[in-house]
């Protein structure tokens, strides 16, 4: 009987490890708080009158003077070498609602493996403006991020993919006088279902490392976050 | 002076003789003490293990049922190997059970390590029908699961296709070739026999072959679409190849069963299984051409 006893409280302490390291580890993960999109009024969609937000983005080719941390990541943690990121990576936006965001892309090119990517996919008429210019879709080559949201694996939620590419800033291009060149302008449009929990990030290799898909690529808070629909 | 080695000699254990019939030494071994519990924890476990066979199968379809020929095979597979593994883990966990529990006094606590063995008889060097019976059952049971795995493994081979000639029968219908791309963290499907259309979901009309050619941008995927048991690396530079025929309408899960960095626990897509005429309405909604 102390046997089993001895058995019984090996296996308990085992799983007590186990769980509590899992906890432990749960209760340390800092995400960035949420952005939420701001709502400024309704439009007229085919699905009826619905609200209109807006979010506004900006993609960084790295930190430094004039220039913000990623998201949730210390001065001590930035990559010295300079890491692209987006401004924001936890995002909120309200349920059936028309969403429009704008993103200021100020990062060079990078290749882009799969040409789907370089297509505008689930926007309003699976187009984007690219300073100024309606598209469907760019060239591969110019293409420096992409902004992609898909599915998070949540039961009972509305699927939910839109990709946009982000249009690279020439390699050529001057800087203005705040020491940036002028960035590129995407915006795009889409509708949000029923609240839910999905995930972005770039789909345009942009890190370091294998494929370019080291670095940013496979970090928190640089090149992907949440999106959460409420 | 030399010395002289004397090998003392050893006393062999006398052969038994009369040996008593076999059913008399089953007889005997069955009234062994720790004989009887082991069978009857055995046959406990064994008995309440059968039925966790189809637990196995009721959360194997938590996400849905069989939509394929070749989930089908997948699962009886599944089904019978378990309800065959059964008595084996219930008499390693019978053996356990006893060594562990029966420490106490009566019928099972006779297996005292405190206490000093039984008188036993002469050991025995070999026991025939023992070795005999235990080769036998366990050909047996070894030979039922290779016969069972390869009848099953080419089932399943020529259900999904594994060599495309199967599908080329005169009457066989012509299966849509589909080029899967994964990478981190999405697949995307193209249709090169309707227009090259691409999509992030896959459609697919009902009772018709589809092949898949997968590949990868990036790291090593495998693409593995659930109901339908189709499962396959996608290599970066490579293409790899298999195909099922769906037959069940519905909505069903595509997921990335390959660990993949960051957020491989997010690469999942949907795939829908429509009718012929809505797949034809959904390509030339997509701007593609219906060539098959």
């Amino acid at each position: 009987m102390k046997r089993a006893l001895f058995t019984i409280i090996t296996v308990l302490i085992g799983v007590i490890v186990v769980a509590g390291s899992a906890l432990w580890l749960y209760a340390i993960q800092k995400p960035s708080p949420a952005y939420a999109a701001t709502v400024v009024g309704t439009a007229n969609t085919p699905q009826g009158v619905v609200k209109h937000a807006t979010m506004t983005l900006d993609i960084h080719p790295n930190s430094g003077p004039g220039v913000p941390n990623p998201p949730g990541v210390p001065t001590s943690e930035v990559d010295a070498g300079g890491w692209p990121f987006y401004s924001q990576t936890s995002l909120q936006f309200p349920a059936h609602t028309l969403v429009t965001i704008t993103v200021h892309q100020y990062d060079g090119a990078s290749t882009v493996w799969n040409p789907y990517f370089a297509g505008v996919h689930g926007t309003v008429g699976n187009t984007a403006v690219f300073n100024g210019k309606s598209a469907s879709s760019i060239n591969p080559a110019n293409v420096a991020h992409t902004f992609t949201i898909h599915q998070f694996p949540q039961a009972n939620q509305p699927y939910f993919f839109v990709s946009v590419p982000m249009l690279a800033v020439p390699n050529n291009a001057k800087n203005l006088a705040n020491g940036f060149p002028a960035p590129q302008t995407i915006t795009f449009s889409f509708m949000t279902g029923a609240p839910g929990k999905y995930m972005w990030n770039c789909e345009d290799p942009c890190g370091n490392s294998y494929q370019d898909f080291g670095g940013v690529m496979s970090q928190h808070g640089y090149m992907s976050g949440t999106v959460t629909v409420v | 002076m030399s010395e002289t080695h004397v090998t003392p000699e050893v006393e062999e254990p006398e052969e038994p003789t009369n040996r008593p019939a076999p059913t008399r030494r089953m007889k005997e071994w069955f009234s062994r003490p720790y004989v009887r519990p082991i069978v009857i924890i055995c046959a406990v476990i064994t008995l309440a293990f059968i039925p966790f066979a189809w637990v196995v199968l009721y959360f194997m379809n938590g996400s849905g049922a069989p939509a394929s020929p070749t989930m089908t095979e997948i699962e009886k597979t599944i089904l019978v190997f378990t309800i065959v593994s059964g008595p084996l883990m219930a008499i390693t966990l019978a053996v356990l059970l006893y060594s562990l529990l029966a420490r106490g006094k009566g019928s099972w606590g006779r297996v005292h390590g405190e206490e000093p063995p039984m008188q036993d008889s002469p050991a025995i060097r070999t026991n025939s029908t023992a070795v005999i019976a235990w080769i036998a059952a366990t050909s047996v049971l070894a030979a039922f699961l290779v016969v069972w795995g390869m009848i099953e493994l080419a089932t399943i081979t020529k259900d999904s296709y594994g060599s495309i000639a199967s599908v080329q029968g005169p009457n066989a219908p012509k299966p849509i070739d589909i080029n899967v791309t994964g990478q981190q963290w999405v697949w995307t499907f193209q249709y090169p026999d309707q227009g090259n259309i691409s999509a992030d979901t896959l459609v697919v009309p009902i009772n018709t072959p589809l092949y898949f050619n997968v590949t990868s941008v990036d790291v090593v995927h495998d693409f593995w679409i659930v109901e339908l048991g189709v499962k396959i690396d996608a290599n970066p530079g490579a293409v790899t190849n298999t195909g099922v025929t769906p037959t069940k309408l519905g909505t069903f899960n595509i997921r990335c069963a390959e660990l993949c960095g960051l957020h491989h626990a997010y690469m999942e897509t949907k795939i829908q299984v429509v009718t012929q005429d809505q797949f034809n309405n959904w390509v030339r909604e997509m701007g593609g051409s219906r060539t098959a």
